[in-house]
């Protein structure tokens, strides 16, 4: 097993450093030398997330009963640390919470569909305009030889964003030849330049001696006894200069419309010591002055949350009217949470209780106290702060610049 | 200095170069890749030798009908039919079960795979996709727990509340027959792979699954949107603030539906939901099992002349049996197969549909038979000629103006592609001019004000080509009649005439079709037939990740992946070649050096060098390789590849091993858009 000195030496060799090198291959990030390095993950998960089970913690407010709201834990298990509140699916996150900001109380207006709702969370479009942040960041800042390393499709929205598979990186063996076989090709049968199957083969062979960087640190990974998944290659694409952007999806079943006690909780944990495993990889990997993870700004997501009382098989339902995110590493306030939601009874109701997002007012930039000036934190909003917290670089445009951004995010 | 933008790189419009009627040759591996997914044998292009041309179209009408009945044209009917309804593909090629060939692969033992294998093994009608006599369904041994003995199989608890003696039935694929007056069952709709699919909850009632009704049979597509909406925030804040303002006296009252159905009932949203709802209704006694209860519905849809069409079913077998004799299904299910095996970028006259039309009712909606009168017919062997830009190139360009004019706070604009564009030819010229303008054409868009900055979407250079020329050559409407004057167009684009495009390959959507993850897979099966398929674990593990890369569609726009090549692509099929090669090459490579070479070696293919080939045998090797591996008519010029290889052998193989120089070879063979495309 590798010790941890030589791992620090292999990695500052093979990392950030490694991706700052003169040498690169023309793909890669040329200005580096004199540019800090700011890369982006898109941790995406699918079915929707009981958001009071993991990131905004529920007592139950005097007057409801279970019928309002259905809570499977006492408030003494509620995590509050580094200024964050997190329940007991979250509770991995403890060790990260100073370097975290949740955002509570995201609207997300209505339930379109799984599919529909999550384009909409990752992109801040629901009408198919815009791709995920992963892919818009790609276009408007530039990629790497890899193009966004992902473990599944991003989406794209019809635009063209070149993608590699954290598989592929993991499951080199047999692929280990190939850019050397594709130069091969384009040198002795190419006919002529330019033809989409050649820029991606001219792309590949770039991108080869970054490949190699990658595979050997996917490797070191592997002599530190740690067993690699999508992470890892995520880690490696990114502190070895093959991608800029990232996404991970981490899948567990949260769809519970029926037997949503309990077995939500263990699905919703599983991803949250995913996503503590993906932040504890990004930190030990050195970058510049800092770590991986001080180079990365992270955003969490699931398309909605659901809703706050059992359906008649036991299950929770989708919700639209509240979701959370989580925000961790460079560019973002941390330790904190912004924005929050609120239980209305169905006693205030007349019907079925809502767990609804509290309204933002962006003048104060805070939570509004009434009707009047509020608005929401909706996913356009969140991705606008993206585009602060890179600079608004040329090009990002997913929603237009007159969305107001959500300011207490920033740092 | 910035990263390079890679994806923009791949922004190239679909303009190809070839002109006038295929070869024959080109023309039987095109037939044969479109019904098998495989070229034909070598002994099938020497038959082309010598036939006149009334003998050619006699051999490729019997080539089609004896494709049609290959195991392989099912398999990829499957897979079409699955894209078509947008559900996950499957990672193994259909027709093949590795423990028991008499069946199709495990993944598709479901009745709504069996249900699209019989209909096209059988030559059954299209309808029957609808509307079936027997329900095809996959029942396995069964099993005992919990004191309980039930039927295994995937669709055994699907179908548990209609059937009740399944577990008496024999292991293997029973047709359940249906009454004719059975209004519970509608074809796939009524399958577990459809239900599980388009899953439903109470909210969203069944509008996901009327939805891919409509898109699918009456290609009438609504999409569900998430878009700002003022009326929307007030109600969301009203909700969130139950107690504020005056809105509190009839607050819940006014809100009612908000809480069960707001979606449903918002005016811009009844643009769709009046036909969403009616024919949602008709599965709301099912949910994620089939109910033994029919629900009544409702087919409720405006024609094109605005007529309102509302008939009521009993169920949704009768509603499916409605949905078959409306005229707009017809022309909607031929245009699928129009997609399918003619082109998907450019649509038949409506003139030409309405002869296809009556072509599809005369052999009686027979999958098979439709498919055989189509791949005879000249669109399907002959090629347009692209040099110059049409509005066919334009359209997808113009539309994205409208698209965006319709979205967020813009000013709305006539219809681009409705001529003439604002209803009359002055305002025609007029917006034809402002968008030469707007854009710069006539600078290539470097002073361009449209579309804005900020905008999601720029053009490329190469869309820019695409407008200028279009223009140039009179901004020609969909009939090729001009809509501007020569002197107009050159004026607006300070040009002396018509600009000449340059011919490029592309695999986006053009005439020539790309193999999908799945044809690779076939292909590589055929030529490399000594590897190891599929049960190897490996290599369904590069089925699945070439699944990943090349197959499924987008389930938002049904876009597939597979036709934006990138570098995932080339890493994918790469390695496809190079696991087939080495497995067949290994076990056999007698069959790519000759016997008498190999004997000459002295050692294990593997372990001897290259450059042990004795100099006289190289070339034979290299043309028998290209002559294994290439279709006759396949590469512009096989002399050109030849001596390629030849270079490529005497400068990079010396001292690579004799297996490991020939998988390079066959490497740089495959890897062609030659290869790839038909």
């Amino acid at each position: 097993m590798m010790k941890r000195r030589e791992f620090v030496s292999h990695a500052t060799k093979m990392g950030c450093a490694y991706a700052v090198a003169t040498t690169l291959p023309r793909w890669a990030w040329a200005a580096a030398p004199t540019e800090t390095p700011h890369y982006f993950v898109l941790v995406r998960t699918f079915g929707g997330m009981d958001v009071t089970l993991g990131l905004d913690p529920q007592i139950l407010v005097p007057g409801a009963d279970e019928k309002d709201m259905f809570v499977e834990y006492r408030p003494d298990e509620i995590t509050e640390t580094g200024g964050l509140r997190l329940a007991p699916a979250a509770k991995s996150l403890a060790t990260h919470a100073a370097d975290c900001l949740i955002v509570n109380g995201v609207m997300m207006r209505r339930d379109a569909g799984h599919e529909v709702n999550s384009a909409y969370m990752i992109s801040g479009r629901g009408d198919a305009k815009a791709a995920s942040v992963p892919g818009e960041l790609s276009l408007a800042r530039g990629e790497g030889p890899f193009g966004i390393m992902s473990s599944s499709g991003v989406y794209s929205a019809g635009k063209p964003i070149s993608v590699s598979s954290t598989q592929d990186l993991l499951v080199q063996a047999e692929g280990e030849n190939l850019p050397n076989w594709v130069e091969e090709r384009l040198e002795f049968l190419a006919v002529e330049k330019g033809t989409p199957l050649e820029l991606a083969e001219q792309q590949l062979v770039n991108g080869k001696e970054i490949a190699l960087a990658a595979q050997k640190m996917v490797e070191g990974f592997k002599k530190e006894g740690q067993t690699v998944d999508a992470r890892h290659a995520i880690a490696a694409a990114l502190s070895v200069g093959g991608s800029r952007h990232a996404q991970l999806d981490l899948s567990a079943s949260l769809d519970t419309h029926s037997n949503h006690a309990t077995t939500h909780l263990q699905a919703q944990t599983q991803i949250w010591e995913g996503v503590a495993g993906l932040f504890w990889l990004f930190k030990r990997i050195p970058c510049g002055e800092g770590s991986l993870f001080d180079h990365t700004t992270f955003m969490v997501a699931s398309e909605w949350s659901r809703t706050p009382y059992l359906n008649a098989a036991k299950g929770k339902d989708h919700n639209p009217f509240t979701n959370s995110v989580l925000f961790a590493g460079k560019g973002i306030r941390k330790g904190m949470v912004v924005g929050k939601s609120r239980l209305v009874t169905r006693k205030q109701t007349g019907t079925l209780a809502d767990h609804i997002a509290a309204p933002w007012n962006y003048r104060e930039q805070a939570i509004a106290q009434g009707p009047q000036g509020a608005s929401f934190i909706y996913p356009e909003n969140l991705v606008r702060t993206l585009g602060e917290i890179f600079g608004n670089p040329e090009g990002f445009h997913p929603v237009p610049s007159s969305v107001p951004f959500v300011a207490p995010i920033l740092k | 200095m910035k990263w390079s933008r890679v994806g923009l790189l791949m922004v190239v419009p679909s303009v190809l170069c070839l002109a006038g009627e295929l070869s024959p040759s080109q023309r039987l591996r095109r037939l044969s890749m479109h019904l098998k997914g495989t070229p034909p044998p070598a002994a099938e292009f020497e038959a082309l030798g010598g036939k006149t041309a009334l003998e050619l179209e006699a051999f490729f009408r019997e080539k089609s009908r004896g494709y049609l009945s290959n195991p392989a044209h099912v398999g990829k009917m499957v897979t079409r039919v699955d894209e078509l309804l947008r559900l996950r593909t499957l990672s193994a090629l259909p027709e093949v079960n590795a423990s028991d060939p008499s069946l199709p692969a495990a993944e598709a033992l479901n009745m709504f795979d069996l249900s699209v294998i019989e209909l096209v093994k059988g030559n059954e009608s299209w309808d029957r996709l609808l509307r079936s006599p027997a329900v095809p369904v996959y029942l396995g041994p069964s099993v005992t727990a919990g004191g309980f003995t039930f039927q295994s199989g995937v669709d055994a608890s699907f179908l548990a509340n209609v059937f009740s003696d399944l577990s008496q039935k024999p292991v293997g694929v029973n047709f359940l027959s249906l009454e004719p007056s059975d209004m519970r069952f509608a074809g796939v709709l009524t399958s577990g792979r459809f239900f599980s699919r388009y899953s439903t909850t109470n909210l969203n009632k069944n509008r996901g699954r009327a939805a891919a009704v409509f898109r699918t049979f009456l290609c009438d597509d609504m999409r569900a949107v998430v878009e700002p909406s003022v009326q929307e925030e007030g109600e969301l804040l009203k909700k969130a603030f139950p107690e504020g303002g005056g809105s509190a006296d009839g607050y819940h009252r006014s809100l009612k539906f908000a809480d069960d159905d707001r979606h449903g009932s918002q005016e811009s949203c009844m643009a769709c939901h009046y036909k969403l709802d009616p024919l949602g209704g008709a599965f709301i006694t099912s949910g994620s099992t089939l109910s033994d209860l029919p629900a009544p519905g409702a087919l409720v849809f405006r024609r094109a002349d605005n007529s309102l069409v509302n008939i009521p079913g009993r169920g949704i077998g009768e509603i499916a049996s409605t949905i078959l004799a409306q005229p707009e299904y017809v022309r909607c299910q031929v245009t699928h197969f129009w997609k399918w095996f003619i082109r998907a970028d450019k649509m038949p006259s409506e003139a030409r549909l309405g002869e296809l039309v009556a072509e599809f009712d005369r052999v009686g909606r027979r999958v098979n038979d439709f498919i055989d009168y189509l791949v005879n017919e000249p669109e399907f062997y002959t090629e347009d000629d692209l040099t110059q830009a049409t509005l066919l190139h334009a359209k997808p360009l113009l539309q994205r103006c409208v698209s965006c004019h319709t979205g967020l706070g813009s000013q709305s604009i006539p219809s681009f592609v409705a001529f003439p564009i604002g209803g009359s030819q002055k305002t025609h010229e007029g917006w034809i001019e402002k968008i030469v303008g707007r854009l710069d054409l006539a600078h290539d868009g470097r002073g361009r004000t449209m579309p804005p900055k900020e905008s999601a979407w720029q053009p490329s250079a190469e869309d820019i080509v695409i407008l200028k020329s279009w223009i140039s050559y009179r901004a020609m409407d969909e009939a090729g009649l001009p809509s501007v004057s020569q002197a107009q167009a050159n004026d607006w684009l300070e040009i002396a005439g018509p600009i000449t495009l340059t011919p490029r390959r592309t695999f986006r959507r053009t005439f020539r079709r790309y193999v999908s993850g799945q044809d690779i897979f076939r292909l590589l099966h055929e030529k490399f037939p000594s590897a190891p398929f599929p049960k190897a674990e490996d290599l369904q593990i590069l089925s699945i990740r070439n699944r990943a890369v090349f197959g499924d569609p987008n389930p938002f726009d049904g876009l597939l992946v597979y036709e934006n090549v990138g570098p995932g692509f080339v890493k994918e099929f790469g390695k496809s070649v190079s696991y087939f090669a080495a497995a067949d090459i290994e076990s056999g490579p007698a069959s790519y050096l000759g016997a008498e070479v190999l004997k000459t070696l002295g050692g294990a293919p593997k372990e001897v060098r290259w450059s042990r080939i004795p100099r006289n045998s190289v070339r034979p090797i290299i043309q028998s390789l290209i002559r294994r591996f290439v279709d006759p008519g396949q590469l512009a010029s096989p002399q050109r590849v030849e001596e390629a290889l030849d270079r490529f052998q005497a400068k990079k193989l010396q001292d690579a091993s004799v297996v490991e120089a020939l998988k390079r070879m066959v490497f740089l063979l495959l890897m062609q858009e030659e290869f790839l495309a038909y």
